[in-house]
């Protein structure tokens, strides 16, 4: 049995180095079924077989000489570094984006009174004027013209002030959107970062694992669908969501 | 013309979209407004306060809108409270699912102010005429 073992190891080793030598993917799976058979022979306490520790020496060396020579050793460590950091980054956008919301709202929030309060006097003042016209018809009365005219003043002497308010914030809500600069860099980073380590888990895929499709569970909490092509699953707007709901009769 | 002192109650885990649904109902005239960062959330404040409306989200965690209106329809004191759903969710299932749980509305995020209007007065509008109908 042990003979058989070594002669598969053997063999499975020149193909290595044959896959090797004519570039084709190296069958990881092969030396990791070799390394498990010899330390199989181990456990049945023949280690000191000098040939078997040969040939596992040999086997590590070439397991470790063709990771590193398709730079999978580079490129796992990498990517080990990689996605604690795109984790960070991720946290940075998210908190970046809200600290911009927040921002945006309050300025929002800020303003619109003003706006209103500017709107209410407006409506009130012209409503006092035109009662005072009618009624002059009948009796004038200086008197209220008088009061009128010094609500007037005041009124418009208060705009400026008040513009210049709705103003900042109108200016806050547009440096808020200084996130969109540096999330956006971010973003790009790590759109890249994923990219490469997509490619790198495909390769290593490739490399030594078995096709099996994954199963695709879709349940009915998948968040906004950022890409709608080549979905016939998904509506891309309001009007389609009301005409599918008045499509049942709702 | 709906009351505008219906109470609401806003339903979202992120507090930025809380208060922008709350600002627009604010601008529609609608200043009587609670939020609740989940369905258990609402659902507890639904059972201690008198609300009339409930716009809410799908994907919270806790209890997500769908089981929320789910709870609401099944509750003899709730069943009867709009609920108008403002979710990113898209898949047409979602709409389907959402509609046989009884939802009053389907509103898709990114939405608009114009787009909130319409489907609340078309519930508003439903609503006086299932009064119309019961007198």
């Amino acid at each position: 049995m042990n003979t058989k073992n070594l002669a598969k190891i053997k063999s499975d080793d020149t193909d290595l180095i044959k896959s090797r030598k004519t570039k084709k993917p190296i069958k990881l799976s092969k030396i990791i079924t070799s390394i498990s058979e010899i330390n199989s022979i181990e456990d049945n306490g023949i280690k000191s077989d000098k040939d078997v520790i040969d040939q596992v020496g040999q086997l590590t060396r070439n397991l470790h000489d063709s990771l590193r020579e398709l730079g999978y050793d580079k490129r796992l460590e990498r990517i080990a570094g990689e996605v604690p950091e795109a984790q960070d980054k991720l946290a940075y956008v998210a908190s970046k984006t809200q600290q911009a919301a927040d921002r945006t709202l309050t300025a929002t929030e800020t303003a619109i009174p003003i706006q209103d309060k500017l709107s209410t006097n407006a409506i009130e003042l012209s409503d006092r004027w035109e009662k005072a016209l009618e009624s002059q018809q009948t009796n004038l009365n200086a008197e209220v013209f008088k009061v009128l005219l010094i609500d007037t003043l005041s009124y418009l002497d208060r705009i400026p002030e008040q513009t210049r308010a709705t103003n900042e914030q109108l200016l806050e809500i547009m440096m808020a959107q200084d996130f969109q600069d540096l999330t956006g860099q971010v973003m790009k980073n790590i759109t890249r970062m994923v990219q490469s380590l997509e490619k790198d888990l495909i390769e290593l895929l490739l490399a030594y694992a078995p096709t099996k499709k994954p199963s695709v569970d879709e349940g009915l909490m998948n968040g906004p669908v950022t890409n709608t092509k080549n979905r016939d699953n998904v509506v891309c707007n309001q009007d389609q969501v009301d005409d599918l709901l008045a499509s049942l009769g709702f | 013309m709906p009351d505008k002192n219906l109470k609401f109650l806003v339903v979202d885990d992120f507090s930025t979209m809380r208060r922008i649904v709350r600002n627009l109902l604010k601008e529609l005239g609608f200043v009587n407004v609670d939020e609740a960062e989940d369905g258990t959330a609402a659902l507890r404040k639904l059972q201690d306060g008198a609300f009339d409306f409930i716009v809410s989200d799908w994907n919270m965690p806790n209890m997500d809108g769908l089981t929320m209106l789910q709870n609401i329809r099944a509750n003899e004191a709730l069943k009867n409270i709009p609920v108008l759903m403002i979710t990113a969710e898209a898949k047409k299932e979602n709409i389907v699912a959402a509609a046989q749980a009884g939802a009053s509305g389907y509103i898709v995020k990114p939405f608009t102010a114009a787009v909130l209007e319409e489907k609340l007065n078309k519930i508003f509008q439903n609503m006086q005429a299932k009064i119309a109908v019961k007198a």
